[in-house]
């Protein structure tokens, strides 16, 4: 696994490299200092894997992950705040505490190698920018609540006011992104543009209703009803293979 | 359980008020009929000595018995009984002495009368006597309230070590006792200095300057290897402001502020300046940063509040306080009494 460390402190990055030596199977490509080398390192790298403080100069690690259109496997390092951890939910990342206890590091790399196995495809090559797929993982955050979940998992996004609403489980954070800017970056085989207002996944379907007003509903798994018009809902039949 | 010694008021209400009973009695007695020294003698001896000896009996009864803590409820039928049983007893006594006496008994009313007076003298006397004790206990409670709740502000107002300071200084340590054991046995030795002094200081009230400021200067200087080279600290403390002294963690609050807030929020870090000058009885401290002062925590956030609050819980209006920025520097600067009063 390719492993970029992002922490303010040389000293710290010093000790987590040399934890990281009774671990071959981690390769270190990079460090960085701050939230802006670490965005940078994270284009210009084939990272898979991402050890984060979360306090930095200027900007928290969560404003890293925000800007990343994709998120590589995670482990948040922290010296005190752990408490902004718990707002995570526990399977898509790990949090190691500084100082950091080699049976803890070594229990978070099982993990991160189980997640890479089960989802996450191989290291995304670096420098052309890709549109979001199914096994991406995106950051998502809604007040003090966090969240790391695949496109594939995220049922719709809606239009609310300038943002957004991700649709997920029992959650809808909203998102710092117009539903335009979203759509422009993920996979048109994955989310279609059912309205003005709605970007679905298609993954989600369960099936398409006339409704009354000349138009179309799509009934989405998990009970969501998003309306379609004529004509989108011919476009919509033929990217479903129907 | 006898009731507390009572004071000099208590001496003195009990004088005037009895005295001016007895006064107003025998001033009527003599106005009103041929005086006869046995009746002056009776009147002498129930209003001056009867009444002054039952109302303090009553005093101790009252207290023995718990009647403070009573209820309205059920201390007014209390007092009802004793007033009546009182003044019924007084009159009852001085009658019957008549009769025994072989005397013209006064007409009903003029016993009642007697008896009401008796009644309305002590009635007068247990209005003033609660009307005291209330006020008294009601004061005391105040004081009690005041002095503990400024006890557990100043305990909670007290500056602890940062955590996040802490476990990264141990993160680093643990780094620089594989790579430089030498400096790592320079680090132990200073967060052990820093870790001893913060948890004295819970214990106690006011440090010298000097003593803060070494300890300051430990704590910069581990914030340092923290930091590499982003941290330049600046010195200028005029040895007469030494002797001066403060609240313990002061200073270091404010260093760990400038820190948190300034240094460690600039990629190419600065400078950490403090200066400290006492002339006219007070002290004048500056604790000053590279960065910019964040709009919305104008008052530092929750560290240099609790600063505030303290200071003004242990120095009243003596100490001033205050955060400005200057420049893309922000300047903290304290004002206060050479010791505190």
């Amino acid at each position: 696994m390719n492993a970029l460390l992002v922490d303010d402190e040389r000293l710290a990055r010093n000790e987590l490299r040399r934890l990281l030596t009774a671990h071959p199977d981690v390769t270190i490509v990079g460090e960085a200092a701050t939230v802006g080398e670490a965005e940078t390192r994270l284009r210009d790298l084939p990272v898979d894997l991402l050890f984060l403080d979360i306090k930095m100069p200027g900007a928290t690690g969560f404003d890293l992950l925000e800007r990343l259109d994709r998120v590589p496997l995670l482990v948040f390092t922290t010296a005190y705040d752990e408490f902004a951890l718990r707002a995570f939910e526990v399977n898509a990342c790990d949090y190691l505490l500084k100082p950091i206890r080699p049976d803890r590091l070594a229990a978070a790399l099982d993990r991160m190698r189980t997640l890479r196995s089960a989802a996450h495809p191989a290291s995304p090559a670096p420098g052309a920018p890709r549109l979001r797929s199914a096994a991406d993982r995106v950051f998502l955050r809604d007040g003090n609540r966090c969240w790391i979940v695949t496109m594939g998992e995220i049922v719709f996004f809606e239009t609310d006011g300038n943002y957004a609403r991700a649709y997920f489980g029992a959650n809808r954070p909203l998102i710092r992104t117009s539903l335009n800017a979203l759509e422009a970056h993920v996979d048109p085989a994955l989310f279609f543009r059912a309205s003005r207002r709605h970007l679905i996944n298609l993954r989600f379907v369960e099936r398409i209703e006339a409704a009354a007003d000349d138009g179309y509903v799509v009934n989405l798994r998990g009970g969501h009803l998003v309306p379609v018009s004529r004509r989108q809902s011919r476009q919509l039949r033929h990217s479903l293979g129907l | 359980m006898r009731p507390p010694a009572p004071g000099r008021a208590y001496w003195i209400c009990q004088a005037a008020g009895w005295g001016g009973f007895l006064a107003y009695v025998l001033g009527g007695y003599l106005l009103s009929v041929p005086p006869n020294a046995v009746d002056i003698a009776s009147i002498v001896f129930f209003n001056g000595v009867v009444c002054p000896a039952a109302s303090h009996a009553l005093r101790r009864w009252m207290y023995v018995h718990g009647w403070h803590q009573l209820p309205g409820r059920r201390l007014f039928p209390r007092l009802i009984g004793v007033v009546a049983g009182f003044a019924g007893g007084l009159s009852g006594t001085v009658v019957l002495g008549l009769v025994l006496a072989g005397r013209p008994v006064m007409p009903a009313s003029g016993a009642f009368g007697m008896a009401a007076g008796f009644a309305m003298a002590l009635t007068g006397w247990l209005t003033i006597y609660f009307a005291v004790q209330t006020r008294r206990r009601r004061d005391a409670l105040q004081l009690e309230l005041a002095v503990v709740s400024r006890d557990a502000q100043l305990q909670s107002l007290r500056a602890q070590l940062n955590p996040h300071f802490l476990f990264n200084c141990l993160n680093s340590l643990r780094h620089l006792i594989v790579t430089q054991p030498a400096r790592a046995e320079v680090m132990v030795t200073g967060l052990a200095e820093l870790l001893r002094y913060s948890l004295a200081s819970d214990r106690t009230d006011s440090v010298a300057l000097s003593d803060e400021l070494r300890i300051v200067d430990e704590y910069l200087a581990l914030e340092s290897v923290r930091l590499d080279d982003r941290l330049t600290v600046e010195r200028a403390v005029a040895p007469e402001a030494l002797h001066a002294r403060i609240p313990p963690m002061l200073i270091q609050t404010l260093a760990d502020n400038a820190i948190k807030h300034g240094i460690a929020e600039l990629p190419d870090g600065g400078i950490v300046r403090i200066e400290a000058h006492a002339a006219n009885g007070r002290v004048e401290i500056l604790v000053a940063n590279t960065g910019h002062l964040k709009a919305p925590a104008a008052n530092g956030g929750r560290g240099l509040g609790n600063t505030r609050e303290r200071l003004r819980l242990i120095y009243g209006e003596a100490a001033t306080f205050s955060l400005q920025e200057i420049r893309g520097t922000v300047e903290a600067r304290l004002a206060l009494p050479m010791a505190p009063s």
